[in-house]
């Protein structure tokens, strides 16, 4: 097997006493949908936190692509190709849908601070132009291009979801990170997040997913991988993860 | 009437002048919710700077502004990485205590660096004041405010219409989220602070010229805080309208009650004014109310 797009090697991080994630082995091969599953408090959240940057890990080493990236900061990462999204919908609320996808064109698009004063003021340079046209394509494949002017805060749960996507899909990731996309959506949007998800994937953008919903585990991923208490207990095919008996557990209690 | 007119006008000319120490103020809460209490004293060093481009240099006063602006933001360079970048994610208390504690330093230090060196910045401008429908206007208001407003126009462009005002823009939304779409919030922290620099030369060279320059300007600063507080700590347009608040107030104050009263009146309306706001709406007309308290 070629060498795996994400890999960690003993990750440890505790908030005080308690010990969230205890030297957690992971690799995420490239090209599929990766599915993280776990009863709550398991270190799944704090596993993305770690692995995008917003927290540093107490001992352990991420490797992305082959190369170390745990001493880099999250926007370094974003560079490289690791985006995410929230569990909770964390949208720039005041701005438009199309400022929201534009942000995450940020690390995609270049023009220095003095860009707009060399630039015929007031008019839009040739880049600005061209990231306009990605951050308007990127809103037609969630399907929100006409909502492109509204405010995110205006927009419904589902699509506020879907924006989130769209944000982290501007970064032109290769590995991108989902926190509970389905938490809260009705079945209809959860069908539509399905679809987007294994289209998302065929454009060969590798995923990894948090999700509580099993229908959409069982349905999109490739892999599971089991946490409980900060530790991988099992990571198999969705459907032998079903009838393994410590997942069974961890979820029932014993 | 032509009294009530004059004192309005006046004061909108001045509040044109506060809005710029205003932006100042704003676009680095935005960015890092850090409050600056000494947007006066950076004004100072910012007058200060231009004044010795020209007479310390020898620099016309396009040259001098030059000058005070690579001055200045190279100050805030400093500031920003030397002191700053140290304390990213303490307490806010902490942070206002250095700006504090950097006031302080640029007061002192402004008296030795600067010894012997005039803090004046002539006005390349005639003095007669203009009558416009028999109103007499004061020429360096009216040119200090246009170009103060010239000033917020571009800075307001800025933020709405170019990618690092947008992501300035986002900093001050969500800093982790916008960390995690891939800002870099040390470059735009610093961003933010350069723009201080760069406002602080412009309103501190705008104010010597209404003003004649030299003591006072430091207290510049502390207007600050009546039209933040009264307009909202995160608000640009807000502090755009508490400043001509503030400005009008100040003159009517001045033309109508410190005669009264044998003067100084004026000077303390604002403040009056803030303590209300303070009681009514503590998150400013305009702010978010879930801003803390300072």
């Amino acid at each position: 097997m070629s060498e795996p797009l994400l890999a960690v090697d003993r990750l440890s991080r505790s908030f005080g006493t308690l010990v969230v994630l205890a030297g957690l082995d992971l690799s995420v091969a490239a090209g599929g949908i990766h599915a993280i599953i776990g009863p709550n408090g398991a270190g799944k959240t704090t596993f993305f936190n770690l692995v995008t940057g917003a927290l540093s890990p107490d001992s352990g080493r991420i490797r992305f692509g082959g190369s170390d990236i745990g001493h880099l900061p999250a926007y370094r990462r974003t560079a490289l190709g690791i985006c995410r999204t929230f569990q909770n919908i964390r949208l720039f609320g005041s701005m438009t849908a199309l400022e929201n996808v534009l942000l995450g064109l940020h690390c995609r698009t270049r023009g220095g601070l003095l860009a707009p004063l060399l630039d015929v003021p007031f008019r839009r340079s040739s880049g600005e132009v061209a990231a306009r046209a990605r951050a308007v394509a990127v809103l037609e494949m969630v399907g929100l291009a006409a909502k492109a002017h509204q405010s995110a805060v205006e927009l419904s749960y589902g699509e506020q979801r879907r924006l989130e996507i769209a944000r982290a899909l501007a970064s032109a990731p290769r590995l991108l990170l989902l926190d509970e996309p389905s938490a809260g959506m009705n079945p209809q949007e959860t069908l539509e997040l399905e679809a987007l998800i294994t289209q998302v994937n065929r454009r060969g953008v590798t995923i990894l997913l948090i999700e509580h919903k099993m229908s959409l585990v069982m349905k999109v991923s490739k892999i599971v991988t089991v946490l409980n208490f900060g530790q991988k207990i099992a990571e198999a095919a969705p459907a032998e993860i079903q009838r393994d008996p410590r997942v069974i557990e961890a979820y029932l209690g014993s | 009437m032509e009294f009530l007119a004059f004192l309005v006008v006046d004061g909108v000319l001045a509040g044109a002048i506060y809005a710029l120490v205003a932006l100042a103020f704003v676009v680095v809460y935005k960015a890092s919710r850090m409050i600056n209490f000494a947007v006066g004293d950076w004004m100072m060093l910012g007058s200060r700077m231009v004044a010795s481009g020209i007479h310390g240099v020898g620099l016309g006063l396009g040259g001098a502004l030059a000058f005070g602006c690579v001055g200045m933001v190279a100050v805030a360079m400093a500031f920003d990485r030397v002191v700053l970048r140290r304390l990213f994610s303490r307490s806010l208390l902490t942070l206002i205590m250095v700006t504090i504690g950097l006031g302080i330093f640029m007061r002192g230090s402004a008296a030795l660096v600067f010894a012997g060196l005039p803090g004046g910045i002539a006005r390349p401008l005639p003095l007669d004041p203009l009558v416009i429908v028999g109103v007499p206007v004061a020429v360096e208001k009216l040119v200090a405010a246009a170009i103060a407003g010239a000033c917020i126009g571009a800075l307001s462009w800025f933020f709405h219409g170019s990618r690092t005002g947008l992501a300035l823009r986002a900093i001050a939304s969500d800093q982790q989220v916008a960390m995690a779409v891939g800002i870099d919030l040390h470059r735009h922290f610093a961003i933010a602070w350069g723009l201080v620099g760069v406002l602080s030369v412009l309103s501190g060279t705008l104010w010597s010229f209404v003003a004649g320059g030299g003591f006072g300007i430091e207290l510049l600063g502390l207007k600050v805080f009546p039209i933040v507080i009264v307009g909202g700590l995160d608000s640009f347009p807000g502090s755009i309208i508490g400043a001509f608040i503030v400005g009008i107030l100040e003159s009517l104050t001045a033309g109508y009650v410190d005669p009264l009263v044998g003067g100084g009146f004026s000077h303390v309306a604002s403040y009056l004014v803030l303590m209300a706001a303070l009681f009514v709406r503590p998150y400013g007309l305009f702010g978010r109310p879930d801003i803390v308290r300072v």
